[in-house]
């Protein structure tokens, strides 16, 4: 069943096309998250389905009804701010027992109502505190707790874990998750961080330049970005200048690098290999069949090591090694060695798709 | 947003700010341009016959006759001018020439009509006899059957026009352009005097290291939450002819000076007490642009190798030059648009304010004084215009400033004159205010130094009527007024500023800006505005409110009102509308916002606003003083007739039973406002709060 829809949806600002015909759908029960650099117009986007910005066309739809001319409050949404915007006059009780008291719920059901979204939020202990008693992340939990008291068609997230400790932010992702899935809530996210996209949603949605540029579950658009652009923002990637021969034999920088090309890529000079740095393997020179480079630098990361390698391209190329594997190479900077993309991994775009 | 409800609010919140604002403001524009003329005598004629044609018959015969006979010879003569006028004959003898002289020469011309003529001017004469000289009691004999219209134009023979007559009177009569002067030159000394103090007392507090640095600023805010006219007439006790230091202290215990021939009574007089009552205002911009910007500026110029002179003249002064300005032009407008102090101490220094006031009160005549009004305008509006420029430019510089002074040790040399400096101001201030505390006791000044209750105790049985006209009696009328338009403008102004800072519908910024007129403008507009208006507002004499207390209520209400609109406007601005969104998508409507929401949160904006406008209520005079009636007095008023009466005992006891009344205010304001757990901030009313939004204008 389909609970939100957005056909069309298109908005300026000036002569800034924040959201340019944007088209989603979300189920019931599902987390979507939108994610996308800042300015992409992820934002704009939340607040036009919670409606505090009109779109200038399209049609916007919950529970299949047009709700493009209904105030906020008469939507049925949550909305969890990037700021909390708790009630700092209220106590945590009366901030997330606010909405049912505003439609003049009986005490002892709203009484109930907030304990079991406190349990849920695990904030029992908390009830009676103002908001400025309370930590980032309380007050995150609260705002949440808030946000569903009312039983919400569609809860509206935005950036509600960028003003916390990368510590707490992680932590909190699970828990959100969680309490959204105990709610049974349908949500949409915002965020600017793939990796709370990627770990948080059912789907994620890519935005750039007003535009959603892809759709898909987490998996899809990491293995299979349908551009350099996604390639590139989900996670890290290699990209480099290729071309492919007539039968569709690829080459970067003159060297065959054992992918092949489709048909219709074959025979074109414009295009861009893109591949990840986990995909990218690494030996000392002379053992295996690769591309001849030498190591630039080092990262270390804890488990893994990032190495650059210049190849004689001028962009570099990264390759992550497992940190006990790069002890075993015995390697430094400044040694030669050989690389290789993994073919089954790499994913060649025409110039054309590649964004930017 | 409901912007269909927040429409609503605004559409009917502009109804009011037009009906107590606007409206009352375009009245003064309007009565500036009314001119009385005489109504041509052709006409004069139409309208009494028209008039006398309302009798019946035979009453008018006999009282037009009896009207005839009564005519003395000077009369009877200027009736024969006006017929032989009205018939198109020439008068023949000289009109400027003396009575007898004329009287004789009117018999002779008529004697020498031809019969015809004469038949003419027997028919004629009776007529005249009535427009010339027996209109009025004609008028009031039919005044039961003439609309009031009707019965004015007949009483006074003259027709209200328009015309720029009072406007020009301005720019041609040379009394005006003397007090034109006065008030420029008065403008300019004050403000440069004020500011210069003020600098040094601000700068010593925020940047000198002060030991006591509390009474410093309790010395330069003080006058700012006093009655009206209190440092002028303090400044009288002490230095005027029977002044305690002038005659006491050099006149007759040390024999330096001739009390008689020290005369405070003008320019000298009136700058100190304008200084010290506009230097809480002065003192609040300059403190307020020394303790925001950047001190990291001066080390880094000390670290330059900058010496102290150095850094203040090339860093500190320029720095904190836009708030200098601002405070020159509030004080110089404050100075151009005070009359309390000239009139009680300047008599001999005649300037606009004042003149305005004697116009008014003095001569009745509105249309000059609404003239003068507007020709007071210029001044403040450039000033109000050049105020925002600077205001704009400043908000620019003064991006990314972390603020906090500088840590640097001030040299001692530079210290010490500071701290002298303060304690003399301090010193001063204390003394004028003991002084009026002293004189409440005191039974005559200059006279009888014996100590008396005499002015606190009100007995109606051995009143004068001067106790109940302007004494003790009159501070309750103050507190019932005050208290009642207290709560309603705080809320009024809170709902305008969340209007035009959270909901926004169409015209919010306008209403905002209505709110801001009373402020921008000369106080006394307000004033003459509401005698003129809400005498029969839109001909309708039956809704006057004029000698009521709704009519001070309101006026201290609207005028007051834009301390809240500023202070609520910055509150918003800095707290995160995001709890607004928050309440409407959790279904709140507009108003449960506001109410549920928005108002908790602005609780100290609230009170800071409520008690605003109920110390305004007790201590304001520039509009009020239009508006009391003999069923209605104010304390402040009465302060001040009692101080120009030199009725200094009902005026220092007047004085402080509204001080203390304002400092209970205060503490109460505080008490309710005390550090809250709620908002977790560290929340403490003071009294520099109450009009840094109002100095912000």
């Amino acid at each position: 069943m389909t609970r939100l829809s957005l056909r069309n949806i298109s908005k300026s600002f000036g002569d800034v096309r924040a959201v340019d015909n944007v088209s989603l759908e979300v189920a019931a029960g599902e987390f979507v998250t939108l994610v996308g650099g800042s300015g992409c117009g992820k934002t704009t986007l939340l607040r036009i389905v919670a409606g505090f910005t009109r779109p200038d066309a399209g049609e916007l739809l919950i529970d299949g009804r047009r709700v493009e001319a209904l105030a906020p409050r008469e939507r049925n949404i949550g909305f969890v701010f990037q700021s909390y915007a708790l009630f700092p006059t209220m106590t945590v009780r009366g901030n997330i027992g606010f909405a049912l008291r505003l439609r003049r719920r009986p005490k002892p059901a709203i009484d109930a109502r907030v304990d079991e979204l406190c349990a849920l939020a695990r904030i029992g202990e908390l009830a009676e505190r103002y908001p400025h008693e309370l930590s980032g992340g309380q007050q995150q939990r609260v705002a949440l707790a808030r946000a569903l008291a009312p039983n919400p068609s569609i809860l509206l997230l935005d950036e509600p874990l960028s003003a916390l400790d990368a510590k707490i932010r992680i932590a909190l992702r699970a828990e959100i998750r969680s309490i959204v899935g105990r709610a049974g809530a349908t949500a949409v996210f915002v965020t600017h961080d793939q990796e709370e996209a990627l770990s948080m949603s059912d789907r994620v949605a890519v935005m750039e330049r007003g535009q959603i540029v892809q759709v898909g579950t987490p998996m899809e658009v990491y293995f299979q970005p349908v551009d350099a652009f996604v390639a590139d923002f989900i996670g890290v990637s290699n990209r480099l200048s290729a071309r492919a021969d007539g039968e569709g034999k690829v080459t970067v920088s003159g060297r065959p690098i054992g992918v092949t090309a489709s048909t219709a890529l074959s025979g074109r000079s414009d295009l861009t290999l893109c591949i990840r740095p986990e995909h990218v393997a690494l030996d000392r020179p002379g053992i295996k069949c690769g591309l001849p480079g030498r190591i630039a630098a080092r990262t270390f990361m804890g488990e893994i090591v990032r190495v650059e390698i210049d190849v004689g391209i001028g962009t570099p190329v990264f390759a992550d090694l497992m940190s006990d594997r790069w002890m075993a190479l015995d390697l430094e900077v400044g040694s030669d060695v050989e690389w290789r993309a993994d073919p089954m991994h790499a994913r060649l775009f025409s110039g054309e798709t590649a964004v930017r | 947003m409901s912007r269909f409800s927040g429409g609503l609010a605004a559409l009917a919140i502009g109804i009011v700010f037009g009906l107590f604002i606007l409206v009352p403001i375009g009245a003064v524009l309007l009565e500036s341009v009314r001119v009385q003329r005489p109504v041509a005598p052709a006409e004069m004629r139409a309208r009494t016959v028209a008039a006398l044609d309302l009798m019946e018959a035979d009453r008018r015969a006999a009282v037009v006759t009896r009207w005839v006979q009564t005519l003395n010879p000077r009369q009877r003569m200027e009736v024969t001018a006006a017929t032989l006028a009205a018939l198109g004959l020439l008068v023949t003898w000289d009109r400027q020439a003396a009575f007898d002289e004329q009287i004789v020469a009117a018999t002779g011309a008529v004697e020498r009509l031809t019969p015809e003529q004469r038949t003419r001017f027997e028919a004629e004469f009776p007529v005249q006899t009535v427009v010339v000289h027996r209109r009025i009691p004609l008028a009031f004999q039919l005044r039961d059957r003439l609309d009031p219209a009707e019965f004015e134009a007949l009483r006074s023979g003259v027709r209200t026009g328009f015309g720029i007559d009072h406007l020009a009177a301005f720019l041609t009569e040379q009394r005006f352009q003397r007090i034109a002067r006065n008030s420029i030159l008065l403008a300019l000394v004050t403000s440069a005097l004020t500011v210069l103090i003020a600098y040094a007392l601000a700068y010593a507090v925020t940047r000198g290291d002060l030991r006591w640095p509390g009474p410093v600023r309790a010395a330069a805010l003080v006058p700012l939450v006093s009655p009206p006219v209190i440092i002028a007439f303090a400044i009288i006790l002490l230095f005027g002819r029977q002044g305690l230091i002038t005659k006491g202290l050099l006149g007759d215990m040390l024999g330096l000076v001739n009390p008689e021939q020290f005369n405070v009574y003008g320019f000298g007089g009136v700058v100190a007490a304008q200084v010290l009552s506009f230097l809480p205002h002065a003192y609040i911009v300059i403190e307020n642009v020394l303790s925001q910007h950047d001190g990291r500026l001066e080390e880094a110029a000390v670290s330059q190798g900058a010496t102290s002179s150095q850094v203040f003249r090339h860093v500190t002064l320029p720095m904190t030059m836009p708030g200098v300005t601002r405070a020159l032009l509030l004080v110089a407008i404050l100075s151009m648009t005070d009359f309390g102090n000239p009139l009680v101490i300047g008599r001999d220094y005649p300037v606009l304010a004042g003149a305005i006031y004697d116009e008014i009160l003095g001569f009745q005549n509105k249309p000059l004084a609404a003239a003068l009004c507007l020709w007071l305008m210029v001044p403040t509006i450039g000033a109000y215009w050049l105020a925002e420029r600077i205001g704009r430019r400043r908000r620019h510089a003064a991006v990314g400033g972390t603020g906090g002074p500088p840590e640097l040790l001030m040299e001692p040399a530079l210290r010490g004159a500071l701290s002298v400096f303060s304690g003399l101001v301090v010193a001063f201030v204390a003394l004028l205010y003991l002084t009026v505390v002293y004189g409440s006791f005191t039974r005559v000044w200059g006279i009888d130094f014996s100590l008396t209750l005499e002015h606190y105790l009100f007995d109606p049985s051995l009143d004068t009527g001067l106790q109940a006209e302007r004494g003790i009696p009159t501070v309750w009328t103050s507190i019932k007024i005050a208290a009642v338009a207290a709560p309603i403008g705080g809320v009024l102004s809170l709902l305008v500023a969340y209007l035009a800072e959270r909901v926004r519908p169409p015209g919010a910024e306008a209403l905002a800006f209505l709110a801001l007129l009373p402020a921008i403008l000369p106080g006394v507009i307000l004033g003459i505005g509401y005698l003129i208006f809400f005498n029969a507002p839109f001909g309708f004499v039956d809704l006057a409110i004029t000698g009521t207390a709704a009519i001070l209520i309101v006026n201290v209400l609207f005028a007051n009102l834009y301390v809240g609109v500023l202070a609520g406007r910055a509150a918003l601005q800095r707290l995160d509308a995001a709890t607004d969104e928050a309440a409407s998508v959790l279904g709140a409507t507009m108003v449960q916002s506001f109410r549920l929401v928005t108002l908790p949160m602005l609780r100290r904006t609230l009170v800071l606003s409520m008690l605003y406008v109920f110390i305004h209520g007790l201590t304001t005079l520039s509009a009020v003083i239009f508006l009391v009636s003999p069923d209605h007095k104010l304390a402040s008023v009465g302060v001040f007739l009692n101080a120009e009466a030199s009725h200094y005992g009902l005026a220092c006891s007047t004085s402080v039973v509204i001080l203390a009344t304002v400092l209970v205010a205060l503490s109460v304001g505080r008490a309710v406002d005390r550090p809250s757990r709620r908002t977790g901030v560290r929340q403490q009313l003071q009294v520099e709060a109450l009009p840094a939004a109002a100095t912000a204008r």
